[in-house]
């Protein structure tokens, strides 16, 4: 050991390890779209909010809203058909496909 | 026959002959295996992070048509059916929903978590039910308690039901139930006509591996069901048995170590399970049984599948030997299946080993019987009962009604035809742990009978030094006369004046103890069942010592 003590995080320094509850969307995915089609968006997504929250076709967590569609449809219980509609049109944008509680790991 | 209640002894001499070059031979039943089990193999997918919210949902919207129709049938077509939100007071209606049984003494996490000081764990009963136990019915959205003819004692968690009653208005929050029912059983396909009489034998906990095994049992089970035991007749007899399921537990409780689980790997590395030299023994059985007839091999609780229903078959590189048959098949727990026609549905034991300990039902038999009527195979799934989280469907439904529902690991042997508002007719089987009873049913598949066969060994403890010979065996007082089952096993020495007597002699001094002992006569005693392992003959002195210990200690 020489006179002036060397410690391990001079070697490899302390780096702070965040760990949050949410995690942070591609924030590309949202800003591409024009201002116009913000508004659309945000009138969408609230459209699928509220199927989320329509309890009578059973529980929306842990399931993608194609997959509990298609299952209220299967039992007959007439989920809303321009839901089905924007699923279709946005297969690959998450904010669309996955449940309102996408961001808490449950 | 043997399996008849009047078995034909004919053919016993035929034991005493030298041995002929060519015997008669006897062709196996042969029964055509269709599995119907695909439901319940998890082959696509596997996750495991989905909440069962999801499986009582699939189950409410699966079967809420059917308690519709078979509320409509009951009370009428104009009956109202309403769902929670819709309730009006003091008027009479249907509701629909899943029971929930809320029971003080049922295990919690949340109980065991609580209290971080005293960390006393819960105990276990053998049943959590209580006085205090409040019945309440779910639906989609609201849920409310039931009182009234709905018992809570025989209800338990998980069961879709349709209730007619009323909400009063001075009682609100309590709905008082008048009468209810469940969803109607399904049809069922027609038995199929089958000329001659075909047998399934059907067994469960074995038990292998541990010190209270009964290998001996076993083995003569063995023998005498590939055909090593019994005159002709008897030969005859089990050339009909077709196929034998096993039905869960092949290996004994005493295969887990607990303590495995706690200890840290690196001290783990050198010791091997105690279920590797248990599976060894068990496909040893298991090869010599597929050797000659079908063999439906389920897994159940203490054999090395996975923990949560439904427990995916066992793998067949556990069974070098055995699976070099083609007549051995690992199936899924639970079994959907056919065998030539005959509709099988049956599970190792543990939905209702659950349901036993949530309900204050107390026989085995009278829980699966109301697994039937509740329409459902195991309803505390996935409450108290491990199981995997279904999305799309629950394959636990009973979508069609089976020939013969059965359960495995049960204390006893017990059965019962059910009889369905359709004319349906339903065996209820439940079979019992091999290594308690040495019992295994025996089902015929052409009029539903089942018979069970007893392999006792009740003079065990007595072996002849200079012969080096266990006999074992038990002696049957049926009410047309006394029977003789005797089976031995071990050295032997080649008796010539067995050769040269005839049968009567034989017969004469193998039952004179029994005449001196009960007073019987002569002609009332058959000997149904001498035999060594192949053509082997005994010292008849020893056979007659052996038989007296047998008779003095049998009950008068």
């Amino acid at each position: 050991m020489s006179a002036k003590t060397k410690t391990i995080t001079d070697s490899f320094k302390r780096t702070k390890q965040v760990t949050s509850l949410k995690q942070k969307l591609p924030i590309s995915d949202v800003k591409s779209s024009s201002s116009k089609d913000g508004s659309q968006r945000e009138q969408d997504i609230a459209i699928l909010k509220q199927f989320d929250l329509t309890l009578e076709f059973g529980p929306c967590i842990g399931v993608t809203r194609l997959e509990r569609w298609m299952r209220a449809e299967k039992h007959g219980l007439n989920p809303p058909k321009d839901v089905k509609e924007l699923l279709d049109q946005h297969i690959n944008d998450p904010e669309y496909t996955d449940c309102l509680w996408k961001d808490y790991a449950i | 026959m043997y399996c008849s209640d009047k078995p034909k002894n004919d053919k016993v001499e035929g034991l005493l002959t030298e041995p002929e070059s060519e015997g008669v031979i006897y062709d196996r039943s042969h029964c055509k295996f269709e599995s119907f089990s695909d439901r319940f193999r998890l082959v696509k997918d596997r996750n495991f992070s989905r909440q069962y919210a999801h499986i009582y949902a699939e189950r409410l919207l699966s079967m809420r048509p059917k308690l519709a129709e078979a509320a409509k049938h009951k009370w009428g077509k104009d009956v109202k059916i309403q769902k929670l939100h819709e309730l009006e007071s003091d008027v009479k209606c249907v509701l629909i929903g899943t029971l929930f049984k809320h029971m003080e003494l049922q295990p919690s996490i949340l109980k065991e978590i609580s209290d971080e000081h005293s960390l006393i764990p819960q105990p276990v009963l053998s049943k959590y039910t209580g006085e205090n136990d409040k019945l309440i019915l779910e639906d989609e959205l609201q849920r409310i308690i039931l009182v009234g003819e709905l018992k809570v004692a025989t209800s338990i968690t998980g069961v879709i039901v349709a209730v007619y009653g009323v909400e009063p208005e001075d009682d609100k929050g309590k709905f008082h139930v008048e009468e209810y029912c469940f969803q109607e059983l399904p049809a069922q396909p027609e038995l199929p006509k089958l000329e001659n009489d075909r047998y399934v034998a059907l067994v469960s906990g074995l038990g292998i591996g541990s010190k209270n095994e009964k290998l001996f049992q076993l083995q003569m089970m063995i023998d005498m069901l590939t055909g090593c035991l019994g005159d002709e007749g008897h030969q005859e007899a089990t050339s009909k048995i077709a196929g034998i399921i096993v039905a869960g537990n092949s290996l004994s409780p005493d295969t887990q170590d607990k303590d495995s689980l706690n200890k840290a790997k690196y001290l783990m590395k050198k010791t091997a399970a105690g279920s590797v030299e248990a599976m060894k023994s068990l496909d040893d059985i298991i090869a010599q049984l597929a050797a000659c007839m079908d063999v439906i091999l389920m897994p159940g609780e203490f054999d090395p599948s996975n923990f949560t229903l439904p427990q995916q078959p066992l793998h067949r590189c556990m069974f070098p030997k055995g699976s070099r048959y083609p007549t051995l098949n690992c199936v899924a727990n639970p079994l959907d299946c056919s065998l030539d026609g005959v509709r099988f549905l049956g599970t190792s034991g543990q939905p209702v080993t659950d349901i036993d300990q949530y309900s204050e039902i107390n026989d085995c038999l009278e829980i699966l019987n109301k697994t039937l009527i509740w329409g459902h195979l195991a309803p505390t799934a996935p409450d108290t009962l491990g199981c995997y989280p279904f999305y799309s469907e629950d394959p636990f439904i009973l979508k069609h009604c089976p020939h013969i529902l059965f359960a495995g690991n049960q204390p006893e042997l017990k059965h019962r035809i059910h009889k369905g508002p359709q004319g349906q007719r339903v065996l209820v089987l439940t079979v019992p742990k091999f290594y308690k009873s040495s019992t295994c049913a025996l089902i015929n598949l052409r009029t539903l009978d089942v018979q069970p066969l007893v392999f006792e060994t009740s003079a065990l403890d007595d072996t002849w030094e200079e012969d080096r010979l266990t006999l074992a065996g038990k002696v049957v007082m049926q009410n047309f006369g006394w029977h003789l089952n005797i089976a031995c096993r071990g050295e032997h020495s080649l008796l010539k004046e067995l050769y040269d007597s005839n049968a009567s002699l034989f017969r004469y001094r193998l039952c004179c103890p029994l005449v001196r002992k009960f007073g019987c006569l002569l002609e009332d005693v058959k000997v149904v069942t001498l035999t060594g392992t192949t053509n082997a003959l005994l010292s008849l002195n020893c056979l007659e010592i052996g038989i007296m210990n047998l008779i003095n200690s049998c009950p008068a």
